[in-house]
């Protein structure tokens, strides 16, 4: 092995060895990339990568605002529009929302417990590489014969089935391999957290940020297997004869939704318990103040985690299920609004007498618990299966779940990105931008999806390219708020790239000097090896930002 | 885990060994975890 | 017409993105025509006709959904009230530039406890006038009639099965035709929203409702009713409405169904008991009418009148208004090889569908002569210049 070979296993061979070659940088040129086995590396491939497929989805995302903005049809054809809002919907939740937080927890793990590496150093190559193909694929589908899946991403059987054009098994492929990504990001994220800590570090003094992703990861090794067995029987019902989900050969298209959502329900706090662990790193930050109820915020997480798998089919209320499971659906649900209130009270108590400043993080965070809420309060809402009657399948989900996925996730992945940046690359961004931007997106987006609450309870269907003349007023409003907070995303490509490239040298380990973690004792920016002596009990103990050590 | 006072006796090789194996039949589990929920997805809708 | 734009820069095959790019340069014009002028010459929020909540509705159950929405409506705005209160607070009092030094306080089981019992409590209040809702509507029992709604690729079907009664709904041909035409579209007061056959119902009775579909899943959906019910293929559910007052109740599919998802409207027109039965009466008529029909013989310019009209409201959303299908989903009918080939083969995909596509049994939708006339037209149209003519005694027995 070379001396420039970056694996944790060649790293155990060196250190054997010899003691003064194993400080070495990365392979230089672009098989650094592909070859690397560094946490940081893949951190910033998958980062990269889902930057660049939120802007796909987002322009996406425009072509529906556009063809919404006025009554009528103007700008697509209807089956376009369909598969707009079906690659939208997959593009965002598979290949945005979910690797910006792999790649999150593969630069922040290991810097945060203590360890040198993830620790299926190879295994985390492959769960990225295979990431761009499987989206290529999925993207690929546009250009076939009967255009791609357009049958919305929660692909209801049978449409997707016996009525989808024949990219649908493209499709399916793509998703077994997003999956197979996704269950080896996870399978590597828990071999991490429980074997790589520092000696010392117990469970309970992880930062909420690894104990998040710990209950995370745990949720998509119950829940992608689900999804990939779902698909496979869509494959093999397309080709193979079989009536998994076809009445007419004994089986059931109910049954489909029923194995999608026991799948798409975890998947959505798959998208949010990360969100909830970077929220409850940098509010502390901000507030100068230790994060109030660390513990009950584990298990509140936890028991969100729990409760998640037995609520799937208030997805169904309206499917025809029997009155007791309504109810049991129904009770269980509105059940998950206390552990996530535990957590929005935890994080304003945190706040309480704290000693507040706005940094561009804190002002992301800061929206998040606020934008967040209301989209809960929706969200309860929706969860009284009568009322659901008058919200399922309206703009009132397209709202709610807007508000929880886009100012929720994706605003505490932005939070994410302006909190740790400096500390990845070594230079502060233009904060004075970066406020710009805040307040430019902050109010564009409640422009763009506070409307879609009137629509939806004004009698708006989701997935519908033209609409009755009563809708136009909040369609039009809605859409210019869209297409304002869609070019704010150019103000924040601008702002990263110009901090990467321009931006003011950080030397400071302590970037934030409130901060406190693991990671904020390394040199800044993080050398590329970092932890090779573990940090040690007593410096874990005075980092812990939720033990009063503050 | 491995606690404060093994690691003392431990260097930095044996440390990051020990800590491998660990972690290596922990993704063993979870993965034969994520087969098995796959395979009963389709055995339970057979 | 009904989803297929005939307009200058799109034909209805375009569905790829390589085609949309490549009619990018025409798409700019129409970014200036629908986007920039109305932007800046007439911005037209007239807020006329819009709503921002549920409406109470016309039956019992809908006005009981309407009374749970508000009361979790208000418990939502007290909460939201408290904890953003306490937030913008501490951010106006306790901010750093105020000279604010941070407590260390971090952990108050007294606190957490009151936290998560007191929201317990507060749902399990909800949860109590949500159950009987709940059962309430639920409960299908003692109907005085029963409606059978399926659903269709694009359209509903309505059987009244006590009175014998069947239709099928379909999106007006007024808003069809306003989908390209923005004057058209500012004319009518229903847009996308009125249908050509009316869904007529008795006030004062309680009327069931079973929901099945003959291909997807698609969802009925009348707001005023307080009904939305999924119509799943292969099996039936139900649903309950006792309509209080008399009047035009619109709605339309909630379950994305394909193309014209957006498109399949459905509008209850609610009578007095005495109105109902004359319309009943009318319907009866009208359908021994059109079994007298189909003995006859008809002229090849009168089943291309009628071909027509059927072609437009049946077979048009997929196989085009010009015939041309759309590549690589629905077959065109220009040139093709059933409809310029063997008529029996043609008469037959036309009444028995083609199983494992989109292709229907119009068979069971349509009488024989409205089915002469639109294989006849399919065989003429489009330069399908064939010559045959068909008559309704053919499709008889070939049925």
């Amino acid at each position: 092995m070379s001396t420039t070979t970056t694996d944790l296993q060649d790293e155990i061979d060196a250190l054997g060895k010899s003691h003064d070659n194993h400080h070495h940088g990365p392979e230089k040129g672009v098989m650094r990339w592909i070859k690397t086995t560094n946490h940081k590396d893949i951190g910033t491939l998958y980062l990269w990568f889902a930057f660049i497929m939120l802007l796909t989805g987002g322009a996406m995302a425009m072509v529906i605002r556009a063809e919404l903005f006025q009554p009528g049809l103007q700008l697509v054809e209807p089956q376009f529009f369909n598969q707009m809002t079906t690659l939208h919907g997959l593009i965002m939740v598979f290949g945005a929302i979910m690797p910006a937080f792999v790649g999150l927890a593969n630069w922040q793990i290991p810097l945060m417990i203590g360890a040198k590496d993830m620790a299926l150093p190879r295994m985390n190559n492959w769960s990225f590489w295979i990431l761009p193909f499987a989206g290529a694929m999925l993207l690929s589908t546009l250009f076939m014969k009967g255009g791609g899946p357009a049958f919305g991403w929660t692909f209801y059987a049978p449409l997707s089935t016996t009525f989808a054009p024949d990219s649908t098994d493209f499709f399916i492929f793509a998703i077994h391999m997003l999956g197979f990504s996704s269950i080896m990001g996870a399978i590597n994220v828990i071999a991490t957290i429980l074997n790589m800590r520092a000696p010392g570090m117990k469970l309970m003094d992880m930062p909420l940020f690894v104990w998040t992703w710990l209950i995370t990861a745990f949720l998509l090794i119950a829940a992608m297997p689900v999804l990939a067995g779902a698909v496979t029987m869509m494959l093999t019902d397309r080709n193979f004869g079989t009536s998994f989900f076809d009445a007419a050969g004994g089986g059931d298209p109910v049954m489909f939704q029923h194995i999608f959502w026991f799948f798409g329900h975890p998947e959505v706090y798959i998208m949010i318990l990360p969100a909830f662990g970077v929220v409850s790193q940098i509010i502390p930050t901000f507030a100068r103040k230790p994060l109030f109820g660390y513990s009950s915020m584990v298990y509140a997480t936890a028991s969100i985690a729990l409760l998640s798998f037995v609520v799937w089919a208030h997805h169904m209320f309206l499917t025809g299920m029997p009155v007791a499971g309504q109810m049991y659906f129904m009770y269980a649900t509105i059940m998950i609004s206390v552990p996530t209130g535990v957590k929005v009270f935890n994080w304003v108590t945190t706040m309480w007498r704290g000693s507040l400043s706005f940094e561009t993080p804190m002002l992301w965070a800061v929206a998040f618990v606020i934008l967040f809420t209301i989209g809960g309060f929706s969200g309860l809402m929706l969860g009284i299966a009568p009322a659901d009657i008058q919200y399922h399948d309206t703009y009132f989900v397209v709202a709610h779940f807007h508000y929880v996925l886009v100012t929720g996730a994706l605003f505490s992945i932005i939070a994410a990105v302006f909190y740790w940046l400096p500390k990845w690359c070594g230079r502060m961004y233009n904060q004075k931008l970066a406020k710009i931007h805040f307040w430019w997106a902050v109010i564009s987006v409640n422009i763009l999806f506070f409307p879609q609450h009137f629509l939806g309870l004004a009698g708006m269907p989701r997935r519908i390219p033209d609409y009755s003349l009563q809708f136009a007023d909040f369609n039009m409003i809605s859409s210019i708020g869209g297409f304002v907070f869609g070019a704010s995303f150019l103000l924040l490509t601008y702002i990263i790239v110009d901090c990467i490239r321009n931006g003011e040298r950080v030397k400071e380990p302590r970037v934030w000097p409130s901060a406190k973690g693991l990671e904020w004792t390394i040199p800044t920016p993080a050398p590329y090896h970092t932890f090779d002596k573990p940090p040690g009990k007593e410096l874990i103990l005075a980092e812990s930002s939720h033990t009063g050590a503050h | 885990m491995i606690s404060k006072e093994e690691a003392r006796f431990l260097s930095e090789e044996e440390l990051l060994k020990r800590q491998r194996k660990g972690a290596t039949l922990t993704a063993t589990i979870v993965a034969m975890i994520a087969f098995g929920i796959f395979f009963f997805t389709l055995y339970s809708n057979m | 017409m009904l989803g297929i734009r005939i307009s200058p820069f799109l034909s209805a095959k375009n569905t790829s993105l390589f085609n949309i790019v490549n009619s990018i340069n025409n798409k700019y014009l129409n970014i200036i025509k629908y986007f920039l002028i109305p932007l800046l010459l007439s911005p037209q929020f007239l807020f006329a006709e819009y709503a921002i909540n549920l409406p109470k509705g016309v039956t019992s159950v809908s006005r009981n959904i309407y009374g749970l929405h508000m009361t979790i409506f208000w418990v939502c705005v007290a909460i939201a009230i408290l904890v953003f209160g306490v937030m913008i607070w501490s951010m106006i009092f306790h901010r750093k530039s105020r000279g604010a030094v941070a407590s260390n306080f971090h952990e108050s089981t007294a606190v957490e406890l009151v936290w998560t019992l007191v929201p317990l409590a507060i749902l399990i209040a909800i949860a109590f006038p949500a159950t009987r809702v709940l059962i309430d509507l639920e409960n299908t029992e003692k109907a005085d009639m029963t409606v059978k709604i399926t659903g269709y690729q694009w359209k509903w079907q309505y059987d009244y099965m006590d009175e014998g009664i069947s239709f099928f709904s379909n999106l007006a041909q007024s808003s069809k035709d306003a989908i390209d035409n923005a004057d058209n579209r500012n004319k009518l007061d229903h847009y996308l929203k009125e249908v050509d056959k009316r869904l007529v119902l008795p006030v004062g009775k309680r009327i069931r409702f079973l929901m099945t579909s003959n291909d997807v899943i698609h969802s009925w959906w009348v707001r005023d009713l307080g009904v939305k019910q999924d119509a799943n293929p292969g099996f039936i559910n139900d649903a309950w409405a006792k309509i209080d007052k008399p009047g035009v109740y619109r709605g339309q599919c909630a379950e994305l169904c394909g193309k014209d998802h957006g498109f399949m409207p459905i509008v209850v027109e609610a009578l007095p008991e005495a109105d109902y039965q004359t319309w009943v009466g009318k319907q009866k008529a009208a359908q021994k009418a059109r079994e007298a029909a189909s003995g006859k013989q008809w002229s090849k310019q009168d089943l291309m009148a009628q071909g027509q009209k059927i072609y437009s409201s049946t077979c048009a959303s997929c196989h085009g208004v010009t015939g041309q299908g759309i590549p690589g989903v629905f077959p065109a009918m220009v040139g093709s090889k059933i409809a310029t080939g063997d008529l029996k083969k043609h008469i037959n995909i036309v009444l028995n569908g083609k199983s494992g596509t989109a292709m229907q049994a119009f068979g069971k939708q349509l009488g024989d002569a409205d089915l002469a006339a639109v294989i006849t037209y399919e065989r003429n149209a489009f330069g399908n210049n064939t010559g045959d003519v068909v008559q309704p005694s053919t499709i008889k027995s070939a049925r």
